[in-house]
């Protein structure tokens, strides 16, 4: 099986990595033609040393994006882990009130994509000294006007990653906390050992593997980050490594984009094996000894009410109100005007030619396209979730039974892999494989999409196979073993059983990434209004902004419900995929 | 064993990928079958070409990055029965990826195109023998026939704009965006991420247009423009007018609505069709139109054939119909505006009373001009793309 999966990976994610190295070395037609004097095709290090030679355009499109980059990823990576890692321990090791509505609220911002989140956080702060001087909510409501440097660039691009990250942190680092022994603190603290002490000398380094696993996932993606610096960042010009591949392969600088690309991914990979040498060895047992009966909680006392009022304030502004202004977003007739004459429901209910005129024959919720999207996408999301999450779970047990040889090795890292590749490489990649006449089956082809959204949520399902996996000894299935049993036999009639929510939950997260993906599928859709998230772009690009505001909430919404109603039906979510263990923070 | 197999995993995919190498296009010779097709199908009346068409068998494809044409695709079917023709909405950019990739390989792509940017065209697909023009001889006297080859269908133009709302602003002449009051108050699309907005900031620098700036530039400060650390006044202009831009929007429809509902003064630069269905957006914005010495770009939509196409006949057809003025209906019908058929032959229809004729606008604006890019356009890209920062 896992020379299987090692034939497998090899053909889609080796191929289409090195694919992008070969695009690095070779001239193409436009523009590189024309510098280079050279045939598309044919070799060349003109990108290279272009992009790396010294002068102002090495540093206009790759040092300075790349400085951004980095701050925005390791900014992003800090204070999200802050956050995440503060209301985890608030809600796994202490009394706080109101956990079970804070614990599902704070999962909200990971549900809704990023860049929704910097659209609202515009919609709010936006204001007539800056700017376009667009009145915001904050402004139009209380005449407060927050400075350029809190609306547009840096700052305002960390606090936007780091709120749909902090999740992430949240789950993994909470999920520790929740199964790790409790005796080791109680023990310090029988012995008199300052709380701060506790904290740095037993907490801290137990949850440093999800620590680091939790700054790899989120530094990779604000590394990476692309729509949130676009929409943030377009005002004060502030670039980053990915918006200036963007830039220059639309301008044919194809090569250096592809530079860049490639830069993205070893980054990322430095991270992967920094995160692997240093946790490697203990990841495999920071779960596995289950928790201790009797973790005592802190209690909180006076403070709780005012912390638990105050985190639920927060959680709510970053959770419900985005909701509703994305909704009054929806019933403006004219974007900005806050009047109670320029609501109306035409771009939701309309019919026909009344709401022609802004852009689409009748309002959402009447318009066949917009159904039929939705359908497609709906299909898509489950379709790629069932190859990412059933191969997910054959890579995590095939991975751990044979853990330690090379192959395992070599196929956990290129199931990771796909993670590190930016999307619209990704995709343009993958545009260029179902072209060749080997796989033309596949061009315009709805198997495309799967493949490519089942590859690129690979890593999510196999991380999450391969955890669940290392939750279970090995011994459970030895007797089987013994007995003669095949393994797909122990698999189905043992190991499922035990680990069935956290494998669910597997399947649930590609779902969910892919109900909000935009990137990945313009390039490989026959048409913009084939899947309803390419067709909020094209809203998006055309300036139907209730259109595409309706949109954006009807997907999060949808999101939303799949995942209370998962967790309702199967006991699987969002939270048991990223870290398989049991809800944080108890009933 | 296992480091072999990882070996020979990597040894395979290495030969896949190079194995499939684009081999470069040598320059046809000989006519190919498509393009005597199209040649026959120049001279047909519109009635022996549907004839042709009809024995022509699948889906004729039709990208564009105009969501118009699928209301052209549906009229168009319902005029000529028993054809099909499937429409797909395309991006600006993306077009050029797609029809870079499949045109010529074995994917069932496209038939033909209706897209806009003369350089990426020129450079990516024609200059790469991926297209082929086809124009109809019928049109030849109404049609001006620097829009034969390549065959343009539609003129669009993007106008620069400014929020009324607090009256007039003291704006009639282009250097006067490169002062410091209008610094942050512009918005325009990052030229470096959007190829439309680069190929109006390459075309300022072709002599015509220099010397045009420099005159607007002795009229702003009654004296000549003397060259000191640029090459010529339009790179002077631009680097001036870059500083004063803001890229906060990264579409002509987030430019017109932040314009429309910003600070009066603002100034946007988008297409004017955006003012289509805004009332709005119609009644906060002016066009500047008698800006000394342009009030924006105009560029050509247009519409060409791929060189694998199955269905020429169908294709020609369908380029006939659209330089018709019932098929150009879609893009320059009362209710729309900002759009103008390189058909002079169809009126403007305007219901709004805010557009103009075509030839208005062509003598206020800057006319794309597709070999001007592609001699000029590395040289402007560099230079435009340091000063984004």
């Amino acid at each position: 099986m896992l020379v299987f999966f090692g034939l497998l990976l090899a053909l889609l994610t080796l191929y289409p990595l090195l694919s992008m190295l070969r695009e690095m070395f070779v001239s193409h037609a436009g523009i590189e033609k024309t510098l280079t004097g050279l045939k598309k095709g044919s070799f060349t290090l003109f990108h290279f040393k272009k992009l790396f030679s010294a002068g102002e355009w090495s540093s206009v499109n790759f040092w300075t994006p790349f400085a951004n980059s980095l701050l925005l990823g390791l900014g992003s990576a800090v204070l999200g882990i802050i956050i995440g890692g503060a209301v985890a321990w608030l809600m796994a090791r202490t009394n706080l009130k109101r956990k079970k509505i804070i614990g599902t609220l704070f999962l909200f911002p990971y549900l809704m994509p990023a860049w929704t989140m910097a659209l609202y956080w515009l919609n709010i702060f936006q204001n007539s000294k800056v700017g376009g001087g667009v009145t915001g909510l904050l402004e139009g409501l209380l005449g407060i006007c927050m400075p350029e440097w809190f609306v547009y660039g840096l700052f305002p691009c960390i606090i936007v990653n780091a709120l749909h990250f902090a999740p992430f942190a949240y789950i993994l680092i909470g999920g520790i906390l929740q199964n790790m022994d409790a005796t080791l603190e109680e023990s310090a603290q029988i012995l008199k050992t300052r709380r701060s002490r506790i904290l740095f000398k037993i907490t801290l380094p137990i949850v440093m593997p999800a620590l680091l696993s939790t700054f790899l996932l989120i530094f990779s993606s604000g590394f990476a980050s692309y729509t949130v610096p676009i929409f943030l960042g377009g005002a004060v010009r502030f670039f980053t490594l990915s918006s200036k591949m963007k830039a220059l392969f639309n301008a044919g600088y194809t090569g250096q984009a592809y530079i860049i690309g490639a830069t993205v991914i070893l980054v990322g990979s430095l991270i992967l094996y920094i995160n692997q040498r240093f946790t490697g060895k203990r990841r495999s047992f920071t779960t596995v000894t289950g928790k201790s009966g009797q973790v005592s909680l802190i209690n909180l006392r006076k403070s709780n009410n005012p912390i638990s009022i105050a985190l639920l304030v927060a959680v709510i502004f970053f959770s419900i109100v985005p909701l509703l202004v994305f909704a009054l977003q929806t019933v403006m007739g004219s974007s900005g005007v806050y009047e109670l004459n320029n609501l109306t429901l035409e771009f939701w209910i309309g019919r026909g030619e009344s709401s022609y005129r802004n852009g689409m024959v009748g309002g959402i919720l009447f318009n066949k396209t917009v159904w039929a999207s939705l359908g497609r996408l709906f299909l898509l999301s489950v379709l790629a979730a069932l190859f990412a999450g059933t191969s997910g779970l054959f890579i995590g047990y095939s991975v751990v039974r044979k853990r330690g040889t090379r192959l395992a090795r070599f196929v956990e890292s290129m199931a990771f892999f796909p993670y590190l590749i930016p999307a619209i490489s990704f995709a343009t990649i993958y545009l260029s494989i179902s072209s060749s006449e080997s796989f033309s089956f596949l061009y315009n082809s709805f198997m495309i999409l799967v493949i490519v959204a089942g590859v690129k949520y690979l890593p999510f399902a196999s991380r999450g196979g391969i955890n669940s996996m290392l939750q279970i000894s090995p011994e459970i299935e030895e007797a089987a073993t013994i007995m003669g049993i095949p393994w797909y036999k122990r698999l189905f009639y043992i190991l499922l059983p035990i680990q069935k929510t956290s494998i669910m939950s597997g399947y649930l997260l590609p779902v969910i990434t892919c109900m909000r993906e935009v990137d990945l599928f313009t390039l490989l859709v026959p048409n913009a209004h084939f899947l309803l998230t390419t067709m909020l772009l094209e809203f998006n690009q055309t300036g139907y902004d209730q259109y595409a505001n309706a949109i954006t909430l009807l997907i999060i919404i949808i999101v939303l419900a799949l995942n209370i109603l998962s967790e309702k039906l199967t006991g699987a979510s969002v939270a048991k995929g990223v870290d398989g263990g049991a809800p944080i923070g108890g009933k | 064993m296992k480091n072999t197999i990882v070996f020979l995993i990597m040894l395979l995919t290495c030969c896949a990928l190079f194995a499939g190498a684009v081999p470069e296009v040598s320059p046809a010779v000989e006519l190919s079958a498509v393009e005597l097709a199209l040649n026959e199908a120049s001279s047909l009346s519109d009635e022996a070409l549907y004839e042709k068409a009809r024995t022509e068998t699948g889906t004729m494809k039709v990208y564009s990055t105009t969501s118009l044409c699928g209301t052209a695709v549906q009229s168009f079917i319902a005029k000529y029965p028993g054809l099909k023709v499937e429409y797909s909405s395309v991006g600006e950019t993306d077009m050029f990826t797609k029809l870079g990739t499949e045109i010529g390989s074995s994917a069932d792509g496209a038939d033909m195109a209706l897209l806009q940017n003369a350089y990426l065209m020129q450079s990516l697909l024609i200059d790469e023998g991926l297209l082929v023009n086809y124009f109809p001889t019928k049109y030849a006297g109404v049609i001006d026939p620097q829009y034969q080859n390549p065959t343009a269908m539609l003129l669009v133009n993007k106008l620069f704009m400014w929020n009324n709302t607090e009256g007039d602003i003291d704006l009639d002449n282009i250097w006067a965006l490169t002062e410091e009051k209008y610094s942050g108050k512009i918005f325009f699309k990052d030229p470096s991420t959007e190829p439309v907005g680069m190929n109006f900031l390459v075309m300022l620098t072709s002599e015509q247009w220099t010397e045009k700036i420099e005159k607007a530039y002795e009229a702003y400060y009654g004296k000549k423009w003397a060259s000191g650390s640029y090459k010529s006044a339009s790179y002077e202009w631009i680097d001036l007018f870059l500083k004063n831009c803001s890229y906060e929007f990264t579409a002509d429809g987030g430019i017109c609505s932040g314009v429309t509902n910003g600070k009066a003064g603002n100034i946007g630069l988008f297409v004017f069709s955006k003012l289509r269905g805004n009332e709005a957006a119609r009644k906060n914005l002016t066009p500047a139109s008698e800006l000394d010495c342009f009030a924006g770009f105009m560029y050509p939509t247009y519409a060409q054939v791929c060189k694998d196409t199955d269905m020429p006949y169908t294709c020609a057809l369908f380029i006939n119909y659209i330089l018709s003025e019932e098929g150009s209906n879609p893009w320059t019908n009362e209710g729309v505006m900002g759009n103008y058929s390189v058909n002079t032959e169809i009126p403007l229809k305007d219901a709004t009373g805010l557009d103009n004729t075509v030839d208005y606008w062509l003598s206020r604006c800057v006319v794309e001009d597709g070999k001007y890019l592609a001699s000029a356009y590395a040289e402007v890209f560099e230079f435009v793309s340091v000063r984004i920062k």
